[in-house]
Formats: C-alpha cells, structure tokens, sequence
C-alpha cells in the first residue's frame, strides 16, 4: 500500500494524489516522511514552447 | 508561444527573495543569439539574453546624443591681410528622442552569434522609474564666438570664446538600473538560483580629487544583493552588477552612480544620487511576455522594432518573497530551498562538472521548508508540472491560507506548456 502511493505521488500530482496521502497518514503509514526523503523528484518541470500557436 | 502572465504582478519588489531551477538548451542560446546584433547603442531589451523572469512594464526613456560638430568659424588674418577662415568644433548635445526601455528582468546571457558568451552568463536587471540627478557628468557647446582678427599662425587652436553647458541632466534622462552579468551558467544542465536583494531607498556616488581611491570611500548609500548559484554564495565582483569595490560584500549600486564612484577628477567633481520609488513589477512574465518594443536606434546595428525572447527553455520550482531578503552565504538559508542527494547509505551523490571538478547532486526541497525559515508563505509559488501547465499559483497571492483560490493572483498561460524530464537536479 505505501509503494503504491509513492509511486503515485512520484508520477502525478494531481489533487486526487494529496487526498490518497492524507489518508495513508491516517493509516499511520506516513508516506510525506519517504516522500522528503527523495525531495520531490517526481513531475516538477516543464518546457515552454516558443512555437507560433 | 508559452509563457504564463501574472497581470497583477507583484508588490514591493524593492526587497525580494527569489529561488528558481532552469535549464537553457543550447539550441535556445543559439536562437537568442542570432537575433542579437552585437554592441548596441540605444536601451538594451534583453539583447543576446534568455529570459527566465520578467516583471514590471516597458518604460519610456529619453535618449541624447552627443555629436563632434562645426560651431563656428575663426578668421585668422596673416600679416600680407589675407584672411584664412578655420572651422571650429565641438560637443553638441542633440536630443531628446523616446525609446522604449527594457522591464526588470532575471535571465541568462548568451551574446551573439559573432561574440557568444560561452559558457553564457547570469544575467540581472532590475529597471527602477527613477530618475538620478547629478553634475559635471557631461557638457556640450551652446555658443561660440569666433575670432576674427590678426593671427601669427594662420591655424591652431580655437582663439574664439567657448559658452558650454552641464549636461548631466541629458546623461541621467532615463530612469536607473541595477544591472549585470556575471557567473557561469552551463547550457544543457539544471541550474539553480537563490537570489536576493533589498534597494534600501536610494543609491548616491562621487567622484574624488584622489588618485587609487576606492569606490566605496566615494559611495554613500548603496542596495544590497545576495546571489546563491547552484548552492554557490557569490559576492562582490561576481555579483550580476556594480559591486561598491572595498564595502561590503553584497554592496551594489545602479550603473549610473557605479560609473562615477571613486572616479578621478582635479576639479568639477563628478556626482549622481538616486531615490528609489516601488520597483515597477507589473505585471510578472514566466519567462516573458510574447514581444517587447525597442529602439532600432540611429546607429548601426540598428533593430528590429520588436524582439520575441521566448525560448524553448525548461523551468521548475519557482518561489518569490516579496518584500523580504534574504542572506544567501547562510547554509541554513540554502537548505530551505536545495538539498543533497543522498544514496542508500545516505552518503552525498556526486557528479562531475564542466570544469571536472567533483559536485555534489542536489535537489529541490520541500516548499515547506521556506515557508518555515521564511516564516511565511511565498508570493508566488510554482510547484509542480501541472501547476507551471495551468499557471496555478499556490503561492499567498493566489491562494488563501483556507486554500480559497484568488483568481486575481493565478497566472494566465498562453500556448504550450508541456511537462518535461528529468526533473531539476544539479548534474543533470
């Protein structure tokens, strides 16, 4: 269950995902502790086009 | 065209904390080359730069020119009564014309494709409205009255009466800037920026009638600037702008007083000082707005009348203090906002630079961090590829502390923003 959740958190960061890691604090499995611990290196950064739209 | 437009923009930018990653691919620094001419004469609009923010609106400023011209004509009459005229010139102001004026920008500069900077350098410019005063900086003729009459040498110097005027008011006609380039920043790689600054009211210089005397027995008030790149403190000379030489490490002044500062004069003492007014910074481009205006000018190279410096650049984690500095030599500070990577044993990951010197990884850090050594949160808060994608800022100005969404706060995206891999880290 903790695996799944980081790899949610890892690869998305979509709303839903927050409301998943509140509930697994609830469960006392305190996935924002091993999140911290890799720093937020899921889907940070994007690329700005230059193209004509 | 992706960029992201806060048209609010930002208050009180007259002390800030910024912390940003970028990454510049060298495609981007050659395309931002090749539109750039090279030395240019007018107000510079992001020439030869790419930019990762830019804030406050374009200005118009007021150019002068200063030309080599004929003001007369003396009359040298030799002893046989010929008459054996001679032009005479001088300095004579021209002006003024308006130019569009550059916004404040953070960027990075690449030069031009005949004199690129390489490797490209950090780039800062923060364009106050504030117009300086000052005296003896320039003069120009505003009459002559020739000589006519007998003359042992039928030419020479100017044997006429001169009437010149103080024209530092034409000199100081555009509103100051604290500008620079300085430090390297790789192309192709995640960079870093932790970078602070406090104009602290106003920036004042002289000139001396000592030789070797140091800029800072010559500056009176002076701003601060603190700048972390790549988790590396940088201070006096490596500042992106005039360093007050012999102050304080953080010390800077706009180019007008630096220009003056410490500078030797026998007499007619060189002096600018500028009041700043709230730093103009509306509204807020990421990484800029579509097109700016700028001056062709009246020498060549002359421009296009338009510049678009949007790029394909990479951009994440953004965090913008308003109103507050911050002091980037601190480790503590850095930590709130880059951190090393650990491996499983929780020893630092390494990597090796440019130069081949070995680097520790670093990373993004929890934006909570800030929020507790900042003791609030950031203005501005991009944090996420999809909030860069929606330009949702969760920052203070978009976001309340119940999370109630301020729509007045939330960027505007225009065109293509799409996420991109790998994430932000140094070494990457």
């Amino acid at each position: 269950m903790n695996d799944v959740l980081l790899w949610l958190f890892m690869h998305t960061d979509d709303p839903s995902t927050l409301l998943l890691m509140s509930m697994a604090v609830g469960l006392g499995l305190d996935p924002i502790k091993r999140i911290t611990n890799v720093h937020w290196s899921g889907g940070l950064a994007v690329e700005f086009d230059p193209g004509a739209e | 065209m992706g960029f992201l437009t806060l048209d609010s923009g930002l208050p009180n930018m007259n002390k800030a904390t910024i912390s940003v990653w970028f990454r510049i691919p060298t495609a981007a620094a050659e395309a931002r080359r090749a539109e750039s001419p090279g030395l240019y004469w007018d107000f510079d609009v992001m020439t030869g730069v790419v930019p990762l923010l830019v804030f406050g609106d374009q200005q118009t400023g007021q150019v002068y020119e200063w030309k080599n011209e004929q003001v007369g004509t003396d009359i040298r009459i030799d002893e046989g009564g010929v008459e054996h005229p001679q032009a005479i010139y001088g300095i004579v102001l021209h002006g003024p014309r308006t130019a569009p004026m550059p916004p404040s920008w953070i960027g990075v500069a690449v030069g031009s494709t005949a004199s690129p900077f390489d490797p490209p350098s950090l780039s800062l410019h923060l364009q106050t409205s504030d117009i300086a005063s000052g005296a003896n900086l320039s003069y120009s003729v505003v009459n002559y009255v020739p000589f006519v009459g007998p003359s042992p040498d039928i030419v020479g110097d100017p044997l006429g009466v001169f009437t010149t005027q103080d024209t530092s008011f034409a000199t100081l006609a555009a509103p100051v800037s604290i500008e620079g380039v300085s430090l390297d920043v790789d192309l192709d790689q995640w960079h870093h920026l932790l970078i602070s600054w406090d104009l602290q009211g106003g920036n004042d210089g002289h000139g001396t009638t000592e030789f070797g005397a140091s800029t800072a027995s010559s500056t009176g008030n002076f701003s601060l600037l603190w700048v972390a790149l790549d988790d590396e403190n940088k201070t006096e000379s490596d500042l992106p702008a005039y360093w007050v030489d012999g102050g304080d490490p953080n010390a800077v002044v706009c180019t007008e007083v630096g220009r003056v500062a410490g500078g030797h004069q026998e007499k007619d003492i060189h002096t600018v000082t500028v009041s700043f007014s709230d730093l103009p910074a509306i509204p807020l481009c990421i990484p800029a707005k579509e097109e700016y205006d700028q001056s062709p000018g009246v020498n060549e190279p002359v421009l296009p009348a338009t510049t678009e410096p949007v790029e394909r650049i990479e951009m994440a984690e953004l965090q913008i203090f308003c109103g507050v500095s911050l002091d980037t030599s601190s480790a503590i500070n850095r930590r709130a906002f880059v951190d090393y990577k650990l491996d499983e044993n929780g020893e630092r990951v390494k990597y090796i630079n440019s130069d081949g010197e070995e680097k520790d990884v670093m990373l993004p850090v929890d934006p909570d961090k800030a929020k507790e050594l900042m003791g609030r949160r950031p203005h501005v808060l991009l944090h996420g590829s999809s909030k860069w994608k929606e330009g949702r800022n969760t920052g203070s100005l978009g976001l309340e502390d119940d999370d109630a969404v301020l729509p007045s706060g939330q960027f505007t995206p225009t065109g293509t923003i799409t996420p991109y891999k790998p994430d932000p880290e140094l070494g990457k």
